[in-house]
């Protein structure tokens, strides 16, 4: 019960405190004035769950990766709009599948969150204090092709250098030996 | 009159610089090893593609080698100038493979970013590249926090290198042979690196859930960006990612470890006494001192944190970072821009400053910081005092010294540098638009090879600056000499006799 009793409250703070959806850049632009209001925010969730005694810290992105993932379309947009959040055990589930990474692109997910800007109770830390999640879209694998003409042509580079370095050698032997 | 190089000048150069090539190659067997291990079969290519090419310069430089391989100052510096260029021209090229930069030139940016230790970065999508790619961004930081050429030295014993090892920012060898501190540095490199492994790795595991591969790759990464003050990370929420006490902790020992010159390393080791006494060592105590109050009582000032142990964690690590000139941060970019008046003074004169010399820091540094403030104190003494007074121009490091007027004119020389680098980099910025302030703050950073950004380093920016930006990570590392040295002889090139 005493693990459930923050959940509770910040879900009944949530429901007083409709949530409102913003923008992550302008959210973290001006922390301050967003300080305490209860958000929502669509996004991937990326790197590790750092699933710990008090709840599981995960880093949410909100950039133009979430809808269109770079192995998918090849199209460079910028950098990662990222923050952590803080999520209850309770909210979390590992049926989302694995978080976002090298040729994986993690659950996208509706965060519904309090918004905690230099939080005095994590020495100044800014993140997302987790109500609820909805799962939009489950993790999924990406695919990356092998490029095998450039394999060829390390290959070839590495056997260039290999004859250029023995025949050297064996050149130099034979000269001694011509005296 | 200038004299022309000759043909065995040009070889002597072209064989030492195939040398480091080679080490180079040889460092992109460990990323490679990492790709092969986790079927990362596109990255694992661009290690072979790098290697191989690296391999074959090395065999060609070998084609080339002179009768006497033996460097002339002048070759060194020469060979030392174009190492770091051709260095992270070699390691942009799995970057650039990886398809995260938008241009050669983004993937060069971060190469020399990280080569000079800077830790400023053009990636975009950094949360979904490869780990084997983001092992090689940081191994390019350890490698050259520890010294491209010195790397080299290590495994190719050649003569007349002595140039070679003062011309990476190292003042004074360890032991009388260059080869001997070269494996003394590499020692004390290695002990920091298995405790500070470990103790992430550790902390990964147990307190954070990760996985123990997980966990590795974080503390590998983090440990080569923190004692080679680089600043690079994994993942692109900085240190702020870990939302750990332990992880932050950790990473200020390391960074100040890094920013200790090796010679104070080993007078520690050795237990020798002593060491605060040090011109050096109280300059950096009191140049952290005054920047870590002007940046908590600007930050207090300014009212953007409200509790003492928020101001002090925030404020105390972001000073250090920038003092050493890691630039790792445990706030935004967005955070940093707020921070004005005081605390924007305290943090500009950090990254300024820099760590010790011959450490894995930049910046002015610490030895001549003080040894300018002692010559400046000892003329103004001189002038106020009777003329037929001595006035003792002598000051303390590892023993008595005299303070010449060339060494102080020398030290004086190298500061104004750095002033004009940083100031020349900010007009730069103001001419593309930016505020003063934060043109001056990023110019500052890629000069002093800091890496803390307060947002203007994107994939977006120009790509003039981009370039002018990596000729300052280029020249602040090099401090200056081995670039003039490598002008002179192009100079001499083209119009000596």
């Amino acid at each position: 019960m005493s693990r459930l009793l923050p959940l509770i409250v910040l879900s009944i703070l949530a429901i007083a405190a409709p949530a409102s959806a913003v923008d992550l850049d302008e959210l973290l632009d001006s922390g301050a004035d967003h300080d305490g209001e209860t958000i929502e925010l669509t996004g991937e969730l990326i790197g590790d769950y750092s699933v710990r005694s008090d709840g599981v810290w995960v880093q949410l992105n909100v950039d133009a990766y979430v809808d269109a993932p770079l192995l998918e379309t090849g199209q460079l947009a910028g950098r990662n709009t990222g923050i952590g959040a803080h999520l209850p055990l309770e909210v979390f589930d590992e049926a989302w599948g694995a978080p976002g990474g090298y040729r994986q692109r993690g659950p996208i997910v509706t965060v519904t969150a309090v918004f905690r800007y230099h939080d005095p109770a994590l020495q100044g830390d800014t993140y997302l204090d987790v109500v609820s999640v909805s799962l939009v879209e489950a993790s999924m694998p990406l695919s990356e092709e092998t490029p095998r003409n450039l394999l060829g042509l390390g290959i070839a580079a590495l056997v260039v250098a290999f004859l250029l370095h023995f025949g050297t050698e064996v050149v130099k032997v034979l000269a001694r030996k011509s005296g | 009159m200038l004299l022309r190089p000759n043909r065995s000048d040009a070889r002597r150069i072209a064989f030492a610089l195939g040398r480091v090539i080679l080490v180079v190659g040889a460092a992109g067997l460990l990323p490679l090893a990492w790709a092969i291990g986790k079927r990362e079969w596109a990255s694992a290519v661009a290690f072979v593609l790098m290697i191989g090419i690296a391999a074959l310069i090395g065999s060609v430089s070998t084609l080339v080698a002179p009768k006497d391989p033996r460097l002339r100052w002048s070759h060194g510096m020469t060979v030392l100038a174009l190492a770091w260029l051709a260095v992270p021209a070699l390691g942009a090229l799995p970057l650039y493979l990886s398809g995260h930069y938008g241009s050669m030139v983004d993937a060069f940016f971060d190469a020399m970013s990280g080569v000079s230790t800077t830790g400023l970065s053009v990636i975009q999508d950094l949360d979904h590249l490869s780990e084997s790619v983001n092992i090689w961004r940081h191994a390019l930081q350890f490698l050259g926090g520890q010294g491209i050429v010195l790397a080299a030295l290590t495994f190719f014993a050649a003569t007349g290198i002595l140039s070679l090892y003062y011309g990476e920012g190292r003042d004074e060898r360890i032991f009388p042979s260059v080869m001997s501190t070269a494996r003394f540095i590499w020692l004390v490199s290695g002990v920091h690196a298995a405790v500070g492994v470990t103790v992430y790795t550790l902390e990964g595991v147990s307190r954070l859930g990760y996985s123990w591969s997980r966990a590795l790759f974080h503390g590998a990464n983090v440990f080569m960006a923190a004692f080679d003050t680089g600043g690079f990370t994994p993942q692109s929420t900085s240190l702020m990612y870990y939302h750990s006490l332990t992880f932050e902790v950790t990473t200020a020992v390391l960074m100040i470890a890094g920013a200790i010159s090796f010679s104070l390393h080993h007078m520690w080791w050795r237990k020798r006494e002593g060491s605060f006494k040090n011109l050096e060592v109280r300059t950096i105590l009191i140049t952290f001192g005054i920047t870590l109050t002007l940046g908590l009582v600007g930050l207090a000032a300014q009212g953007l944190y409200n509790d003492v142990g928020s101001l002090t964690r925030r404020g105390f690590f972001q000073v250090l970072s920038a003092h050493t000139g890691t630039g790792f941060a445990t706030v935004s970019s967005s955070d940093l821009a707020d921070w004005q008046g005081l605390a924007f003074v305290g943090m500009a004169m950090a990254m300024a400053l820099g760590g010790m010399a011959s450490s894995t820091a930049g910046g002015v540094k610490s030895l001549r910081v003080g040894l300018t403030v002692r010559a400046i104190f000892d003329s103004v003494r001189g002038a106020l005092l009777p003329e037929k007074a001595v006035v003792s121009r002598t000051y303390r490091q590892n023993g008595q010294r005299h303070l010449t007027p060339q060494l102080a004119q020398s030290v004086m020389v190298i500061s104004l540098l750095y002033v004009g680098l940083y100031l020349a980099g900010a007009a730069v910025g103001v001419a593309y638009g930016y505020p003063l302030q934060d043109a001056l703050f990023e110019s500052v950073s890629a000069s002093a090879a800091v890496g803390l950004s307060v947002g203007i380093t994107s994939p977006t920016m120009p790509v003039l600056m981009k370039i002018i930006m990596i000729g300052q990570m280029w020249l602040g590392r090099l401090e200056f000499i081995a670039a003039f040295s490598l002008v002179g002889f192009v100079a001499s090139w083209v119009v000596g006799e």
